[in-house]
């Protein structure tokens, strides 16, 4: 059964008469964690946007096998998009459109910031803060993730905590994308590796 | 609208949270109104009187273009924007629901507060109550035509004098047709016209700027 979600075909950007990606071909299914590797200035950041449609290709072809991709679709760039004089909970409560309580609890439980809850998220450390952008994700049951650089900043602890959220996401069929250096595998998971130059 | 409602709330909750910030219009309002005033001070007083509604109006329009910047900033440089524009089905509400927000927080304070100014001035109440009405309907215009400016210049470091060079232009038919209301008022004159001209560009852009916006908003994070 084909349960590609997104194919990319031949896909090349240009900005300003510069060429930042060139003859892209990708494939994602349910349940992928996609590593894109590269080095700085390689493109990374631009596929995850041409993936999040904030960046059309200038050739090639993006093929959506599902009507609602990009509805389900949640980006996380180099910042983590919360607001720091809001508390954990309204943060997620806003972003959530003040859906059930109960489950925005069980998800900050799940993500081990309970103690935090009506801290506001200027004083949680950076990881904290990544964790809270995640759970936004999970809150409003987006499927696909894409992370620009998610373990840049975090200390070992934080690293795990990550990767325990990701593969449990991807347990669920869900679509994980990350950016990263180099190369990297889990024991937990099996990760798709893309290099891009 | 329970997504428009609730960027509102999540605004007007960070507005409160940052404290002196939200008097700033008003104060930026009341020292523009004092230099205008120190200006035409060897004018006659009965001059002054019919100016006055005049000089309001074009200080609430200086004050929407200067708060044009700040629209979509705090998103953008948080990272929030890219999540917001990227979920299709929350586009519209967020883009709705950040201007009626931007609205509310810079410009409906200096429309509540100007006709207890111009009363303190020595306008009469005929022309005031005119006067808030063309405020009211104008500043919610300009607010949607801000949107879409401050959608195009959200990714520039230094952009108000950009911003103050595209909005201005535009602002211009806006500040007509509520200058010419009041001084219809003053004259005699009959201002439906200018109110009702007034509200067809607040339609207009109520319709048009959220999508323009979200065009605008793609480019700059492009």
């Amino acid at each position: 059964m084909n349960n590609h979600i997104l194919n990319l075909k031949g896909i090349s950007v240009e900005k300003n008469d510069v060429c930042i990606l060139e003859d892209i071909n990708l494939e994602i299914k349910q349940g992928d964690f996609l590593n894109i590797y590269g080095s700085n200035g390689a493109g990374k950041t631009t596929l995850l946007k041409l993936l999040s449609g904030l960046t059309e290709p200038t050739a090639g072809e993006i093929k959506f096998n599902n009507d609602d991709f990009m509805d389900k679709v949640f980006i996380l760039g180099h910042k983590n998009g919360i607001k720091l004089n809001l508390t954990v909970l309204e943060n997620l409560q806003f972003i959530s459109n003040n859906q059930d309580i109960k489950k925005i609890k069980s998800v900050i439980e799940k993500y081990e910031l309970t103690s935090k809850m009506n801290t506001l998220a200027k004083y949680l450390s950076h990881g904290q803060q990544k964790r809270v952008a995640l759970m936004k994700a999970m809150i409003n049951d987006y499927d696909v993730w894409l992370l620009d650089e998610p373990y840049s900043g975090l200390d070992q602890a934080g690293e795990e905590i990550l990767d325990n959220i990701l593969v449990d996401h991807i347990k669920n069929s869900g679509v994980v994308v990350i950016t990263n250096h180099k190369e990297i595998k889990k024991e937990k998971v099996n990760i798709k590796n893309y290099k891009i130059e | 609208m329970n997504g428009i409602i609730n960027i509102i709330n999540r605004e007007l909750r960070l507005v409160r949270r940052s404290g002196y910030e939200a008097f700033m219009p008003l104060i930026y309002l009341v020292i523009i109104l004092i230099s205008f005033n120190i200006a035409v001070g060897y004018i006659s007083t009965n001059i002054i009187k019919t100016i006055i509604p005049l000089m309001i109006w074009l200080s609430c329009l200086l004050v929407c273009v200067m708060n044009i910047e700040s629209m979509f900033k705090e998103d953008y440089d948080d990272g929030s924007l890219e999540m917001s524009i990227t979920s299709e089905s929350n586009q519209l509400d967020f883009i709705l629901g950040k201007i009626l927000a931007h609205w509310i927080i810079t410009s409906l304070p200096i429309v509540i507060f100007s006709p207890g100014l111009a009363i303190l001035l020595g306008v009469s109440h005929g022309a005031t109550s005119v006067l808030l009405t063309s405020l009211f309907i104008g500043t919610l215009a300009m607010s949607f035509i801000g949107g879409v400016i401050g959608g195009l210049t959200v990714s520039l470091k230094r952009s108000k004098i950009l911003v103050s060079i595209i909005s201005l232009p535009l602002y211009i038919p806006i500040l007509i047709f509520g200058t010419s209301a009041v001084n219809n008022y003053n004259a005699n004159l009959g201002y439906d016209t200018e109110l009702i001209l007034l509200t067809l560009i607040l339609l207009i852009f109520l319709i048009i700027s959220p999508y323009l916006c979200l065009k605008s908003l793609k480019i700059s994070l492009d």
